[in-house]
C-alpha cells in the first residue's frame, strides 16, 4: 500500500510537509503543491479517512461545553462521549466553563465559529437559560446533558434526579435514621432542585418532618461540600446520616468527617449521589447513586448525531435514566 | 462549504472574525490531553483554562485517550479549525513532524508532562527522576528493603523508573527486576501488576505506584487480597488526588505542582505567541512536592 512517505519520497520533501499540503493547512508554495499533487496521481495515494477529509475541510466534529471538568462525572462521560462519536465518525473537542456563564456564552458562540456540527451542553447555572434560549437561534443541533431548563427546544438527557434523592433518603431511613442532612447542589439548576425535591418527598413519605437546618448548601466543588458537611456537624443537634447531592462535594464532606475526628459509619453515616471509580479502593467503601453515566453518555451522542443527520424524530425528546443504588460500607444504623 | 472568510478565519487572519465574537477570546489555545479522566490532566486543563481567561483568551480541549491515531487527528483538527497555540501532553513521539510544521505555520507548541525527542519545544514537566527517587527513599526511610514499582510505558514512566533504581542503589539495595511491573497507566492494569508484585514467593512490603491512576488499581488489588495498608503493605503514589485526605488511609503522595505548571504552560506559549519570537526553547522542570500521610508506615515483623 502506498503510504504517506512513498509521497515524500516522489516529490522530495518531507512528511510533515506533504501532510500539511494533504490538510491544506498552510502555506505551501504552488510549485511545491504541484510536485505533490503530482506524486499523489502517479502513486495513486489515497490518505486515510480523516486526512481526506480534513483536505475538504469537513471533519465531523461534536463540541462538549462541561460546567467543571475536573467533576469524576464530567470526565468519565467525555470518555465515553468521545468513543461514541468517534464510532459515529465524528471528533470531539471539549470546553470547560467551571460554572461561570460568561465563560459559557464565550465557549458557545466559539463553537459556533468553528463550526461544531453539533454540541452536547451541561448549563453552569440559573442564568444559563438566557443564554441557551439566544443560541437556540443558531438552529445548531444541541442535546443538553444533566441539565435542563424547561421551554427549551433542545433534546436532554438526564438522570431522574428526584428519584435519585429519594433512593438516598430511603436507605438511610430503612437503617433507621430519622435526622438525615443534605449538601445540596447550587439552587437554580436543576439536577440540584429535584433532588432536593427527592430528599423531601422521601421524608414526607416516611412522616418525618422536614427541618431546614439540615439542608446545607454546597455549590458542586469539593470546598463547598467541605463546609456544608462542617456546618451540618456542627449543628446542636447534628445529623446521624448526611447525603452528599454530588461526587465532588462528597470528596469534601469526607474530608470534613475525617478531620472532626469521626468514624464513618460508626458516628456518622454518609452516602453520595454520582459512584467514583475508586469508590472500593479506600474505606469507608462509599455507598453511592450512580448515574448510569455510559449509558447516557451514548445516548446524548446517539440523539445528537441523528439529529445532525436529520433522523431525529419530530418534537423534543427527553431521555431520563434511572440512578442505581451502590451499597457498600459508609451507611450502617444510627448509635442509640 | 467553506467560505473564503472561513479560510481567513481558520487562518487566523481575519480580525474581524474575532472581533464579532462578544466576550471575546483573543486567542484559541487547543489542549490536546492523553486523558482528561486523569485527574491529573483534568485539574491541569482547569488551570490551563484559568490563567488562558486571566489573560483574556479560550481553550479548546480534546482527549485521544493514549491512542497515537486520535492524538494526530485532533492536532489536524485543531490546526484545522484555528487555534492559535497548542499544549500537549502527546502519547506519540511522531507528532514531532506535525508539531514542527504547525510551529513553521506559525502556530506554536508547549508540550506538558511529556516531551518529544529532540527537545525543539518548550516543556513543562515533573522531575520524574527525582518523584522516583524521593517515593523510594521515603520508604527506605521507614526501614522498606523490598520495595516494588508499578511503571508505566511512556518515557516519562522511565524516568520515575529510574529515579526508583537509583535511589536503592544509593542505599546499597540490589535492584530486583521482579519487583516491578508494568502497570500499563490504567486502573486494571495497576491492579494486575499489584496482584503479581503481591501473590510472588517474596512479596514487597512497600509499593510505589508509577501514576495517580495505577495507584487506584493498586489500592482495589489490596483491598480485594483482604491486606490492611498501610499495617501489611505500604504505599506512595506518585502524582496526588483530590480525596487523598477524606479516606482511609489517607494517601501519602509525591505530588507534581499541576496548577503551577498548567499556569506556566499558558505563560509560555503566549510568550511564543508573540511575532519574530525566535528563543531557544526553554525546559521547565518542576520539583515533586512530598505529601506525608498515613499510607506508609514500617515493614511488618
Amino acid at each position: 500500500m502506498t503510504t504517506i512517505k512513498d509521497v515524500a519520497k516522489l516529490a522530495g520533501v518531507s512528511i510533515s510537509t506533504v501532510s500539511v499540503a494533504l490538510n491544506g493547512a498552510a502555506n505551501v508554495s504552488p510549485e511545491l503543491m504541484e510536485r505533490i499533487n503530482a506524486a499523489v496521481a502517479q502513486l495513486d495515494y489515497t490518505p486515510s479517512a480523516t486526512a481526506r477529509s480534513l483536505k475538504r475541510g469537513v471533519t465531523k466534529l461534536i463540541g462538549l461545553l462541561v460546567a467543571d471538568i475536573t467533576n469524576p462525572f464530567y470526565s468519565e462521560m467525555m470518555e465515553v462521549i468521545e468513543a461514541e462519536a468517534q464510532r459515529g465518525g465524528y471528533s470531539l473537542i471539549l470546553a470547560n466553563s467551571a460554572q461561570d456563564v460568561d465563560k459559557e456564552r464565550t465557549y458557545l458562540r466559539l463553537m459556533q465559529s468553528h463550526r461544531v456540527d453539533g454540541l452536547i451542553v451541561s448549563v453552569s447555572a440559573r442564568s444559563s437559560r438566557e443564554t441557551l434560549v439566544d443560541f437556540q437561534r443558531t438552529k445548531i443541533p444541541t442535546v443538553l446533558v444533566d441539565r435542563t431548563f424547561p421551554g427549551l427546544t433542545f433534546d436532554s438527557v438526564l438522570l431522574d434526579n428526584q428519584a435519585a434523592g429519594m433512593a438516598a433518603v430511603d436507605l438511610a431511613i430503612g437503617m433507621g435514621h430519622r435526622r438525615i442532612g443534605i449538601i445540596g447542589g447550587p439552587s437554580g439548576i436543576s439536577s440540584s432542585e429535584e433532588r432536593l425535591r427527592g430528599y423531601r418527598d422521601a421524608l414526607a413519605a416516611a412522616g418525618i418532618p422536614f427541618d431546614p437546618a439540615l439542608v446545607a448548601p454546597g455549590d458542586f466543588t469539593i470546598d463547598g461540600g467541605y463546609e456544608a458537611a462542617r456546618l451540618l456537624l456542627t449543628l446542636p443537634r447534628p445529623p446521624t446520616a448526611m447525603f452528599s447531592a454530588n461526587n465532588s462535594m462528597a470528596i469534601g464532606m469526607m474530608r470534613c468527617v475525617a478531620e472532626m475526628g469521626l468514624r464513618c459509619p460508626d458516628d456518622i453515616s454518609v452516602l453520595s449521589i454520582d459512584d467514583f471509580p475508586w469508590a472500593e479502593a479506600f474505606t469507608p467503601r462509599l455507598t453511592t447513586v450512580a448515574q448510569p453515566l455510559r449509558e447516557m453518555g451514548r445516548r446524548v451522542v446517539r440523539l445528537l448525531i441523528d439529529r445532525i443527520e436529520g433522523r431525529g424524530e419530530p418534537g423534543v425528546a427527553q431521555h431520563i435514566f434511572q440512578p442505581q443504588l451502590r451499597q457498600r460500607d459508609s451507611v450502617a444504623p444510627p448509635r442509640s | 462549504l467553506n467560505s473564503p472568510a472561513f479560510e481567513r478565519m481558520i487562518a487566523g487572519q481575519n480580525p474581524q472574525a474575532r472581533a464579532g465574537m462578544p466576550g471575546e477570546a483573543a486567542k484559541v489555545i487547543g489542549v490536546v490531553t492523553a486523558d482528561v479522566a486523569n485527574p491529573f490532566f483534568s485539574e491541569m486543563t482547569q488551570a490551563i483554562e484559568a490563567e488562558a481567561r486571566r489573560s483574556g483568551h479560550a481553550v479548546l480541549i480534546a482527549s485521544t485517550g493514549e491512542s497515537a491515531e486520535r492524538e494526530r487527528t485532533y492536532l489536524a483538527l485543531m490546526r484545522e479549525r484555528g487555534v492559535d497555540g497548542l499544549i500537549v501532553a502527546t502519547s506519540d513521539p511522531r507528532s514531532l513532524d506535525t508539531l514542527l510544521a504547525f510551529r513553521a505555520a506559525g502556530v506554536p507548541s508547549v508540550l506538558v508532562d511529556r516531551t518529544l525527542p529532540g527537545g525543539a519545544f518548550d516543556s513543562v514537566e515533573l522531575d520524574n527522576h527525582a518523584a522516583g527517587v524521593a517515593a523510594v527513599e521515603l520508604a527506605i526511610a521507614m526501614g522498606h528493603r523490598r520495595i516494588g514499582m508499578i511503571g508505566g510505558t511512556a518515557p516519562l514512566s522511565d524516568r520515575r523508573l529510574r529515579g526508583y533504581a537509583d535511589a536503592l542503589a544509593s542505599a546499597g539495595i540490589a535492584f530486583d527486576p521482579s519487583l516491578v511491573a508494568d502497570g500499563r497507566l490504567t486502573i486494571d492494569g495497576g491492579a494486575d501488576a499489584a496482584r503479581l508484585l503481591l501473590s510472588s514467593a517474596e512479596p514487597p512490603t512497600a509499593i510505589v505506584a508509577g501514576s495517580n491512576v495505577m495507584m487506584i488499581g493498586l489500592m482495589n488489588c489490596i483491598v480485594r487480597m483482604g491486606l490492611a495498608c498501610p499495617r501489611e503493605i505500604s504505599v506512595v503514589s506518585i502524582d496526588d488526588v483530590p480525596w487523598a485526605e477524606s479516606f482511609t488511609p489517607r494517601l501519602t503522595a509525591v505530588a507534581q505542582p499541576v496548577r503551577e505548571m498548567g499556569r506556566r504552560a499558558v505563560q509560555m506559549l503566549l510568550e511564543r505567541m508573540v511575532p519574530g519570537d525566535d528563543r531557544p526553547a526553554v525546559h521547565r522542570l518542576f520539583q515533586p512536592q512530598l505529601r506525608m500521610r498515613d499510607s506508609v508506615a514500617p515493614p511488618p515483623r
